[in-house]
């Protein structure tokens, strides 16, 4: 009963579904988020979810594998999903132009219609990064018009940026409430 | 081949399971003819138990890769059926109803069957068998419980209907019910079903487990008889006796369903009768799409070790589904075939694990699932990995696995790899990422003879371990270094010239840039058209691009 009082008075809840490439870093942000510890990961085989509290609002994030095979069952996370968390391997540029397709496939669907769009330009520790301008280019992301997005510059091990990206979600979450 | 499989784990329907087994036996016998034997005389609990005395040819049991027991195997030679009971409470026994069909098909496969019949002479060999039937499963690879030998000895009257076999379970304990019984299911002279009334696959895994759902309107914990079917289903019942009824179960997708380990048990639930094991019980739970959290508990550690190697392997076969990876064209298909035949493939190139099916494509190594994770902590501009069964596999990527392989990799990168480095097999992924970055970031074992130097000439060469030891130590300044004497070619453009495309892929990956210009003004794009290469030239025709 608390737990039922607690969820329709004081915390806010955001269903997040966090995608990106295989090894873009989504489970380490995961984690980091969760254990406020870089751990070494293995390739996600499926999904993993987890429930993450900042400044009241309560996050259930959902990290689905990127492995190709996988990326066709991306669209059984999308409904109620307030919240796409992208994340990108900024190093690897080789891969970007897959990124954008990727991308722009999952915000085609009519589930995800009402998720705002969080790019979170990972791994800025490595040489060579690709900067938040350039990843915004590459990615087209201009054309997306009716979307509310942001790209957050990160570094998952460290884990700066990450607070700040969960901040960027929170303040412009449409679906408050519960 | 059909069966129907009884399993009394918990020792509360043994009446049923006993009354069951008997009228089989008793179906069989009348079918046979054989009125002169007194059949029900032998199907009485008493007679089961006393049966249990007489000593039985009880082969070594498989090699088992769970912690949990496996099962002994009886082949029930002289007598069709054969009971196991224990104490009185605790009965498991496994019928088998087979039609006279099964055994023909095995002729299928006509080695196996005579295997079968050396196997019914001397059932002591079993471990032959088993090796020999591993290797027929290779392909099956996502199973991760070793095959056991399945077929039923040639002695058993082929003119019967239906003959009965009863297999004795292992003397496992009662808090671990758990049961190898796809032992008949997955083997591959199993027949297809044929038309002698209703049945269904033997699960990969079955048992008795406590359940709960958190969230709910009833969240106590209840012990549910479950089961891990071949399809990747984990489907739950109210009791065993629900199973055998074919009752209503409930059914989890594990292709769509995370497990989670929860290493602090709840104690605060009823135990049962089996009791006692409270404090070792270890929990998992299991999420699926919907948020739902269905939280298992096993009796011990080792049982909820088994069950959770289980269900992740249940998931990786339903994401898998099917065929290996998407490959463009018949190519790369034969590619990755090739690789995974050079030597040294058939272990992880960093830890030795067998059966690695993941790659690194950009140092061109087969890894394990755990050191992929370390491999990708390296970044991209290190090693890229793919997996063999979830990515697709262009000709592209798999050009460098079949000309490298984990043998002259490792000659290369473990060169001067000093005694005692690599960490033991059991050592944590923290461990193993040190040891990655010790191998391949710092280049710590690489030979004397690795100087980024011998790059260009390394390359028109065409020697891959040569073009490796020059690379592992390049710069991006080294990869793109233009020779003074105008005779010699850089390196990309010795690989254009020389077609060699996995070479080529290699140094990319590494980060020569493919647009650079030798001395005459020419890409390597230019060298490889001059030289007839198309592919060489579409490959950096198509790194320019990007």
């Amino acid at each position: 009963m608390g737990k039922l009082m607690s969820k329709i008075f004081r915390n806010k809840e955001m269903r997040i579904l966090m995608l990106g490439l295989d090894a873009a870093g989504k489970t380490t942000i995961l984690y980091k988020l969760k254990l406020h510890s870089a751990v070494t990961t293995i390739p996600t085989v499926g999904f993993n979810v987890e429930t993450v509290t900042y400044k009241n609002v309560k996050f259930n994030v959902w990290d689905v594998g990127g492995q190709e095979k996988i990326r066709p069952l991306w669209r059984h996370y999308y409904t109620g999903t307030h919240g796409l968390i992208f994340v990108i391997d900024s190093s690897d540029r080789d891969r970007i132009d897959e990124a954008r397709l990727e991308l722009h496939k999952i915000l085609e669907d009519r589930e995800m219609r009402g998720a705002i769009v969080l790019i979170i330009a990972n791994k800025q520790d490595l040489p060579d990064a690709m900067r938040p301008n350039e990843i915004q280019d590459r990615l087209s992301l201009s054309h997306l018009t009716d979307r509310v997005w942001y790209v957050q510059p990160a570094c998952a091990t460290s884990g700066e940026g990450l607070y700040e990206g969960l901040t960027w979600l929170t303040s412009n979450s449409r679906t408050g409430g519960r | 081949m059909l069966y129907f499989e009884a399993s009394a784990a918990t020792g509360y329907n043994v009446e049923r399971v006993f009354t069951e087994a008997c009228q089989a036996a008793l179906a069989a016998r009348r079918n046979r003819g054989l009125a002169e034997l007194p059949a029900a005389g032998d199907a009485t609990p008493v007679a089961f138990a006393a049966r249990r005395e007489t000593p039985q040819p009880q082969p070594p049991a498989p090699p088992a890769r769970f912690p949990q027991p496996a099962p002994e195997l009886d082949f029930g030679r002289s007598t069709e059926k054969v009971v196991h009971s224990r104490n009185g409470s605790a009965v498991s026994l496994q019928q088998q109803q087979q039609s006279a069909a099964a055994p023909r098909n095995l002729t299928a496969t006509r080695p196996q069957q005579q295997q079968a019949a050396t196997l019914a002479a001397n059932p002591l060999p079993v471990e032959v068998e088993i090796r020999t039937r591993n290797t027929v499963n290779q392909a099956a690879q996502d199973r991760r419980q070793p095959a056991a030998p399945a077929a039923p000895p040639p002695q058993i009257p082929l003119r019967d209907k239906r003959s009965s076999q009863l297999h004795p379970e292992s003397a496992a304990p009662q808090s671990q019910p758990q049961r190898r019984s796809h032992l008949f299911g997955s083997s591959p002279d199993a027949a297809p079903a044929v038309s002698v009334g209703p049945g269904r696959a033997i699960p990969v895994k079955q048992g008795v487990l406590a359940k709960r759902c958190t969230g709910g309107i009833s969240s106590e914990w209840r012990r549910k008889f479950v089961t891990l079917g071949e399809d990747g289903r984990l489907t739950y019942y109210a009791s065993l006796h629900e199973y055998m009824e074919n009752g209503r179960g409930r059914c989890v997708d594990l292709g769509q369903a995370t497990v989670r380990l929860q290493d602090h048990p709840h104690h605060h639930h009823k135990r049962g009768k089996s009791g006692g094991s409270g404090s070792e019980a270890a929990g998992f739970e299991l999420v699926t799409l919907d948020g739902r959290v269905r939280q298992f508990e096993a009796p011990n550690r080792d049982v909820r070790d088994a069950w959770v190697t289980a269900l992740r392997a249940a998931t990786l076969g339903r994401l898998r589904a099917g065929r290996d990876g998407d490959v463009d064209g018949n190519d790369a298909a034969a590619l990755l075939d090739a690789a995974r035949r050079l030597p040294g493939n058939e272990r992880c190139a960093d830890c030795g694990a067998p059966q690695p099916d993941w790659a690194s494509v950009s140092l061109g190594l087969l890894i394990c699932l755990r050191c992929s994770g370390a491999h990708r902590q390296l970044g991209t501009h290190l090693s890229r990995v793919r997996s063999l069964h979830l990515d697709s596999w262009t000709t592209g990527h798999a050009l460098p696995l079949s000309v490298v392989g984990n043998a002259l990799g490792n000659g290369v990168w473990e060169a001067r790899l000093p005694p005692g480095a690599r960490p033991s097999p059991d050592a944590d992924s923290a461990e193993w990422e040190a040891f990655a970055r010790a191998k391949y970031e710092r280049g710590d074992f690489l030979p004397e003879a690795a100087r980024p130097s011998d790059l260009a000439d390394a390359a028109a060469s065409g020697d891959t371990r040569r073009l490796l030891a020059a690379l592992a130590r390049a710069s991006p300044a080294d990869l793109d270094a233009v020779p003074a004497d105008p005779s010699r070619l850089p390196p990309l453009h010795a690989c254009a010239a020389a077609g060699s495309r996995a070479h080529l892929q290699l140094l990319l990956w590494r980060g020569a840039s493919p647009g650079a210009r030798d001395r005459r003004g020419r890409t390597a794009s230019d060298c490889a058209r001059a030289a007839g290469h198309a592919d060489c030239e579409k490959l950096l025709r198509l790194a320019c691009s990007s």
